[in-house]
């Protein structure tokens, strides 16, 4: 049988030919001259987010959603709606110090042009994070555009949407496009990523 | 709470997935699981227009794994056509089955075979990575005990996308798989060293069994590779 170094070994080769298909999507990292606009608004965003003075308490009994691990139900709310609507989801994967499940909160938040990233603003941000149980410190910010039928519609298919986008986060370089890899290719994704300071 | 970034923090990473390459669509199997180890939906082999898809995909991140082996960009390249061909041909031949692995995770498979015959004789610092692959894959032209561990890796794969393990012990196993310390290992769980080195060691164990335990086949399959009978 393997030892441990062997086991280890295994599994440093496994996160290699991971390594193949991330490469892929970082292959053409220098093409993503559309998002830099995007990338920008977020920025500006998140900058403004950073002077938020005070979150709001948690709601007591507000919908949080935990992540689960399994298979990437990307397309299991399709059955229910339209072909042809169109829509915006922005998930906010709330993480805490102690690295428990995530805290995944999932807002419709309509399909007006321009990114809905963009348009978040700090008492939306805070009001997400009310809803979360513990203290979160950082917050992955995902935007999904595309066909409602190919977007999570409730919490467990945000949950584990979020499972996928997880495993995908240790993937720093190419978050977008990792996360890109968890929806059908018809859903645009925008990717945001914010630190949380703690309570003091 | 009050909403900071910390210094030296990277404030935000956006990105849209337009600008994502074919590469990046959503059929990329992330953990190669869901093509693994389904005897009763056996999957047909991929035709040639899918491994030349899988070649546009792959190739770059083939080429900057040879790179980063020590390769030369005209070795990476001439490993990379050869790790190609040998794929295609054991696709033509029937040696690659889709139900056993990944075609991403044959790929890199054939790609340490391809390195391994490159490199066997020459001298080479101690790596437990291409140790173990020196073990498993012999020399010779024939790909099948690259879908030997193929399979297997597909199989840790799919213990890293936490289907085979719980999730304390897929957050071990993810750390020891960026090849973290014991020392890194406890700092990243949050707890004392001694007790870090007791979960590697206990999450190590059960992805072992997971691996063998119920699988004598896959042992004897990788044995026979070897032409020892047993994995090890």
């Amino acid at each position: 049988m393997m030892d441990d170094r062997d086991i280890t070994a295994l599994l440093r080769m496994a996160r290699e030919a991971g390594s193949i298909e991330r490469s892929a999507s970082r292959a053409v990292a220098p093409r993503l001259a559309l998002a830099a606009g995007l990338a920008l608004a977020a920025s500006a965003t998140l900058l403004v987010l950073s002077r938020v003075p005070s979150r709001s308490a948690p709601t007591p009994g507000a919908p949080t959603a935990e992540a689960t691990t399994g298979r990437v139900p990307v397309e299991s709310a399709a059955d229910a709606r339209p072909d042809d609507e169109r829509g915006r989801v922005l998930l906010a994967i709330f993480r805490d110090g102690a690295e428990q499940a995530p805290c995944v909160i999932h807002k419709d938040v309509g399909d007006a042009p321009g990114s809905a990233l963009a348009r978040l603003s700090r008492q939306d941000l805070a009001q997400l994070a009310g809803r979360c149980q513990s203290g979160p410190l950082r917050v992955l910010l995902v935007e999904l555009a595309g066909p409602l039928r190919l977007l999570p519609a409730t919490p467990q298919d945000a949950g584990a949407l979020a499972a996928c986008l997880d495993l995908a986060e240790d993937r720093q370089a190419d978050w977008g496009c990792a996360a890109a890899a968890c929806v059908p290719p018809e859903v645009t994704v925008t990717t945001a990523r914010v630190a949380l300071a703690p309570p003091r | 709470m009050v909403y900071s970034r910390p210094v030296g923090e990277r404030s935000a990473d956006a990105a849209e997935s337009t600008g994502c390459p074919a590469g990046a669509e959503s059929n990329i199997d992330l953990t190669g699981a869901s093509l693994a180890n389904d005897p009763d939906n056996p999957r047909p082999s991929p035709s040639r227009a899918e491994v030349d898809a899988a070649h546009r995909r792959f190739d770059p991140g083939l080429r900057r794994l040879f790179a980063a082996r020590g390769a030369g960009a005209h070795e990476a390249d001439e490993l990379s056509q050869r790790t190609w061909a040998a794929v295609w041909q054991a696709v033509r031949e029937g040696k690659y089955d889709p139900s056993r692995s990944a075609l991403s995770t044959f790929v890199y498979a054939v790609a340490m075979k391809m390195w391994l015959r490159g490199r066997r004789s020459a001298a080479r610092p101690p790596d437990a990575v291409l140790d173990l692959a020196d073990r498993l894959l012999d020399r010779g032209a024939d790909v099948g005990d690259a879908a030997a561990l193929a399979e297997l890796l597909g199989r840790v794969r799919e213990a890293l996308a936490g289907d085979l393990v719980s999730e304390d012990d897929r957050r071990v196993l993810l750390a020891l798989s960026r090849g973290l310390s014991d020392r890194d290992l406890a700092r990243e769980l949050g707890v004392a060293p001694s007790t870090a080195h007791a979960r590697k060691a206990s999450a190590l164990d059960r992805l072992r069994r997971a691996l063998f335990a119920d699988r004598p086949e896959r042992r004897r399959r990788i044995g026979e590779q070897r032409g020892t009978g047993d994995a090890t």
